[in-house]
């Protein structure tokens, strides 16, 4: 087994973070060698043991030889562009084993969101060697969106004790998992939390956890057109998944085996059904048009100022109540267009 | 009272009380609003305060305090105060406190290796040391033997290394332990291991437990916050420690087997009031347990002590060590229904600090004299005292000494113990006794809604509330609002002097050839059968004094026992958070 | 920037307030938590790709942890990584502590500040 290039990966992952020279390179590369990683996504509310059990799950596959890079995903302050970087120190059979690297991200507010540097980096690290990417991130506000376009498969981790389930609903968190971990299943209530998520699925899906046959007509489809997309429908000729629901004690390493095999499960059904090719179309499509826009706010603010239209004076006009924001955005793209057709011309 | 006062001031105003001579609390009020004003305020508008009077407890100290103070924080002499050696024990434990003996002058020493040690501990009880606390090096204190790979570079660094009986024999060789008033250490996550030393030790020498005075920190739970030698989960970790408490009561009730500290938690940041409440605190969760068991709180509560902390503001610390003497009173008739005047009656450890600082070292001398009386002054029981350069390094012996005879002026020069409770009535005093009471009381209602001693370490209040003190307290210093002579006032660059003690640089290599000899002499077998022995009270959830006794008798080591419980309860990982 | 405690040194109040310090200035901090050994501390600073680490240590132990750290870096390819020290430090050791590699002492009682423009010009130099 060839050990890992510790160096090399982090200095490659810090240059696409950093859009430093050189990372441009290092991503069309790794997108030419297309060599895609399944990328197992952990997400959940803040303390429900996610990094704990990233850890067990990393070092689950690590001890079945793939080499595994782990991805934990900290919010920058909004205040002072700082973050705590606090995830990997919870890992402590991951960190140090040979097999496995642990590296954490801020999240940096940057446009596109976590998701358009994660996906460069996880491209990078299949590039690298890497068999398998696992991306912790916190499921609050737009996070656990995100980890549902970069992950081939989005575990999400609930535990006993948060009261209020709609909670979780609202958050939108039952709408993007592939898989369930009820965690610290060794405290009380877990399994009224388990029942709790069941019945929610039983609003959305048929059939019984993990692979289905399809159910035939007549039998009523869910709604959600994302969720359809991922999972097929009732009626779908190639069966339907439903997501199992798996209790999990992170810190003990129970359930642990069970998690991953389910995980395995799912990424070869979504295979199997070519659900997966979809999902990493629609994950380029994103990443195209994230570029798309990052290029296009880099032009316009190129021209910014060599017409009569500049950042400054439309930010006045905003205030000054003669403008709005998206007209002002309107102009500058406008002048942009207007000096390229002049130079072409 | 009997100031003449400005007439027009006092117009409308109730005059003296015919029948006590005594002028009303009203018209004190309102001339010391008069002169606030007029005097104070004019003075002050010309030349400005030098800064704001804020405690690092974050209480304002006003210019002037006056009988009008008293009465607005309710003050009442005999419910309040009452009198020494009785209930709620404000003005002191013991009836006559300092004039029959003064405080035990104590000594925290340890370095090394055992029988270098020694060497030490018998020129500290010349000088006059009446109680010995052994330092124990930082792998000892977290489970590990000296050969151990963690203990790599720490042996015998910040404490003596202690792995066997055989070094606690070295440690003790040609001292009378029952000569001196108490012994101990603080062994506060492995503390079935060290009062069990200790015990065996008096066994060895065939003295009667009744002989000597054993007193260990033993308060596993500060350490998760504050401490940092945490080995096992902090709840197993508190049984552990409570079932000294059970084993004293049942055997040795003279001894003082947990002494539930302030101060780790007031140095890391939490400042005095809450720091006293994060105690208390722990102090209610090892009484749960105990209780539990069936113990009463009259067996108890005579065994516990409390280490006091407050290392500022002089006057906060009589006012703290005042108010918490009455809490723990209150706390134990009220709460716990205690009858004995023992159970009541708090024994408080001291251990005088100033602000010390890193450069000109003999300045500390000062600082931790001023802080050593005002503990005195507040009728603390146990009493250490900072070196020098402790803040440096393991002191030498020229700085231990003057550490020493420091406590001893302070115990018999000056006149500073003649009195019981010199500063009871002062205005100043009593009201900050009183704000201070109030300020720990509603810290501890804070703790008790978060769910207690182990949720706080749980959900991180503790340390939310140590890093925040911790920032406060250096922004202060960097702004100069808390003046610091050498460092924000007349700084010097920060500087450590070579004057550092250092080991001697054999002992680690002297201390592992013992541990080697020690485990090639023993009864293999012995060892084995007592070590299962432990394994089997960690499964039944039975005291685990008698058994760790049965280990270190048969010299099985400090590693080897807390190996045990490693396995069975799992180990504690440190929070990442800052 | 990783803040670390090596060794059984508990004390960390020091550390925090340094890492928190660090933070308020707007950088990336990792705070180690306590008891890590050299070797856990090189690995996270290499997959981290940190500028600098900051090793926090009262206990006196302190040379023996340092140089070890110093050397696992320089033997991993990563000398361009700072060291620097930080607590109690007697003057007669920091020479030999400086020339084993480590950058920077900087004693209890340094402004923070002080340590914030360091790591930040430290940071500065590796991108340009
Ligand atoms: N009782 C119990 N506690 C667990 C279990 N798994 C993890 N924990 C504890 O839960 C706490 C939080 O665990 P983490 O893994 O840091 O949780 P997290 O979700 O990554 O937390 P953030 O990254 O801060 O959002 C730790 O104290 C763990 O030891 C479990 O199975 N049972
Ligand atoms: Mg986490």
């Amino acid at each position: 087994m060839e050990a890992l290039d510790i160096r090399r990966t982090a200095r490659a992952i810090s240059a696409v973070e950093n859009h430093a020279g050189g990372a441009g390179e290092i991503v069309r590369k790794a997108y030419r060698a297309a060599r895609y990683v399944p990328v197992v996504g952990v997400t959940g509310p803040p303390g429900a043991g996610k990094s704990t059990l990233v850890d067990r799950l990393a070092v689950h596959w690590a001890d079945r030889g793939e080499k595994v890079a782990v991805l934990a995903v900290d919010p920058t302050s909004p205040f002072t562009g700082g973050a705590v970087l606090g995830d990997r120190f919870r890992m402590e059979r991951a960190t140090g084993h040979p097999l496995v690297f642990v590296r954490s991200l801020a999240s940096r507010g940057q446009l596109g969101g976590l998701s358009g540097t994660a996906t460069d980096i996880v491209m990078v690290l299949g590039d690298l060697g890497f068999d398998r990417v696992l991306l912790e991130t916190v499921g609050a506000g737009q996070t656990d969106v995100a980890v549902g376009m970069v992950a081939d498969a989005v575990m999400v981790v609930t535990v006993p004790g948060l009261g209020d389930h709609i909670q979780a609903a609202k958050a939108g968190i039952l709408e993007i998992g592939d898989l369930y971990a009820v965690n610290k299943s060794d405290l009380a209530g877990a399994t009224a939390v388990a029942g709790h998520l069941e019945a929610n699925l039983d609003l959305v899906y048929p059939g019984s956890a993990g692979r289905n046959a399809p159910h035939g007509s007549g039998t009523p489809q869910y709604g959600n057109p994302t969720l359809r997309r991922r999972h097929g429908d009732a009626t779908d000729a190639l069966g339907f998944w439903r997501p199992p629901v798996l209790m999990a004690r992170a810190r003990e390493g129970g359930g642990i085996d069970a998690l991953a095999d389910a995980t395995e499960d799912f990424l070869a059904w979504s295979r199997e059904t070519a659900r997966y090719d979809d999902r990493v179309a629609e994950r380029l499509r994103f990443q195209i048009l994230r570029a798309t826009q990052g290029r296009l706010m880099e032009l316009c603010l190129a021209a910014d100022g060599e017409g009569d239209v500049d950042l400054v004076s439309l930010a006045g006009e905003i205030a000054s109540g003669a403008v709005s924001p998206d007209e002002a955005a309107e102009r500058l793209i406008e002048q942009w267009v207007r000096r390229a057709s002049n130079r072409d011309a | 009272m009997n100031q003449r006062l400005d007439a027009n001031s006092t117009q409308g105003l109730p005059a003296e009380d015919p029948a006590t001579g005594r002028v009303g609390d009203e018209r004190i009020r309102a001339e010391a609003a008069r002169w606030e004003k007029d005097a104070y305020r004019a003075e002050t508008e010309i030349h400005p305060e030098r800064r704001s009077f804020v405690t690092d407890i974050g209480l304002k100290v006003n210019p002037l305090y006056t009988p009008a103070d008293l009465a607005d924080a309710g003050h009442d002499y005999l419910s309040d105060l009452g009198f020494p050696g009785e209930y709620p024990f404000t003005r002191g434990e013991r009836a006559a406190m300092y004039r029959t003996e003064p405080f035990v002058i104590s000594a925290y020493s340890g370095f090394g290796e055992a029988s270098e040690c020694n060497g030490r501990f018998r020129k500290l009880l010349d000088w006059g040391a009446e109680q010995i606390l052994v330092a124990l090096d930082l792998p000892t204190q977290c489970g590990y033997d000296s050969d151990h790979e963690m203990a790599t570079a720490e042996v015998g660094q910040v404490g003596v290394a202690l792995s066997t009986l055989a070094d606690m024999e070295a440690l003790f060789d040609g001292i009378s332990i029952d000569k001196v008033k108490r012994i101990g250490t603080l062994g506060n996550s492995i503390g079935p291991i060290v009062l069990a030393m200790f015990a065996a030790l008096g066994e060895r020498r065939g003295l009667k437990a009744s002989e000597f005075t054993v007193n260990l920190q033993n308060d596993p739970l500060k350490e998760y916050i504050a401490r940092g030698t945490q080995i096992l989960p902090a709840k197993p970790a508190a049984k552990l420690a409570s079932d000294c408490v059970a084993w004293c009561v049942d055997h040795e009730p003279g001894w003082s087997p947990m002494t539930v500290c302030v101060n780790h938690l007031n140095a890391g940041g939490a400042g005095s009031s809450r720091a006293t409440a994060i105690a208390l605190a722990n102090a209610i969760h090892y009484i749960g347990l105990l209780l539990e068991k069936g113990y009463t709180i009259d067996q108890v509560a005579p065994l516990l002590h409390m280490f006091a902390d407050e290392r500022h503001d002089f006057f906060v610390i009589i006012a703290n060590l005042r108010a918490l003497r009455r809490i723990w009173a209150r706390m134990m008739k009220e709460r716990y229904g205690a009858t004995l005047r023992e159970a009541m009656a708090l024994r408080t450890t001291v251990y005088g600090h100033g602000q010390e600082a890193l450069g000109e070292p003999l300045n500390n001398i000062a600082r931790t004299a001023f802080g050593t009386l005002g503990y005195v002054l507040g009728g603390a029981s146990y009493v250490y005292i900072a070196s020098y350069d402790e803040a440096v390094s393991t002191p030498t012996e020229d700085s231990i000494r003057t550490a020493l005879r420091t406590e001893e002026i302070i115990a018999h020069e000056h006149g500073f113990t003649d009195t019981i409770d010199p500063l009871g009535g002062s205005y100043f005093v009593e009201s900050l006794t009183n704000r201070i009471e109030a300020q720990i009381l509603d810290a501890l209602r804070e703790v008790e809604e978060a769910g207690g001693a182990l949720r706080v370490i749980d959900a991180g209040l503790g340390r939310r509330w140590m890093t925040e003190g911790a920032l406060r307290r250096q922004r202060a210093i960097d702004s100069g609002d808390r003046p610091w002579v050498t460092v924000n006032l007349w700084p010097q660059k920060p500087h450590v002097p070579n004057t550092a003690f250092r080991i001697h640089p054999d002992n680690e290599r002297r201390q592992a050839e013992r541990l080697r000899q020690v485990r090639a002499a023993r009864d293999e077998q012995r060892v084995r059968r007592a070590l299962a022995g432990i394994d089997e009270a960690c499964r039944t959830g039975a005291n685990m004094v008698p058994p760790t006794l049965e280990a270190v008798k048969a010299y099985a080591s400090v590693g080897e026992i807390a190996e045990r419980w490693r396995r069975h309860y799992g180990v504690f990982s440190p929070s990442t958070d800052f | 920037m990783l803040v670390a405690k090596v060794g059984l040194d508990g004390h960390d109040v020091g550390a925090r307030v340094v890492a928190r310090g660090l933070l308020d200035a707007g950088m990336e901090v990792i705070y180690t938590g306590l008891r890590r050994t050299p070797e856990q501390v090189v690995r996270a600073a290499l997959e981290e790709d940190v500028d600098v680490i900051g090793v926090s240590i009262l206990s006196g132990a302190h040379l023996a942890h340092l140089l070890k750290i110093r050397r696992l870096l320089d033997e991993q390819g990563a000398a361009d990584i700072r060291l620097i020290a930080g607590g109690v430090i007697p003057q007669e050791d920091i020479p030999s502590l400086e020339q084993a590699g480590v950058s920077r002492v900087f004693l209890s009682g340094t402004p923070i500040s002080e340590i914030a423009d360091y790591v930040a010009a430290q940071a500065a130099r590796k991108v340009s």
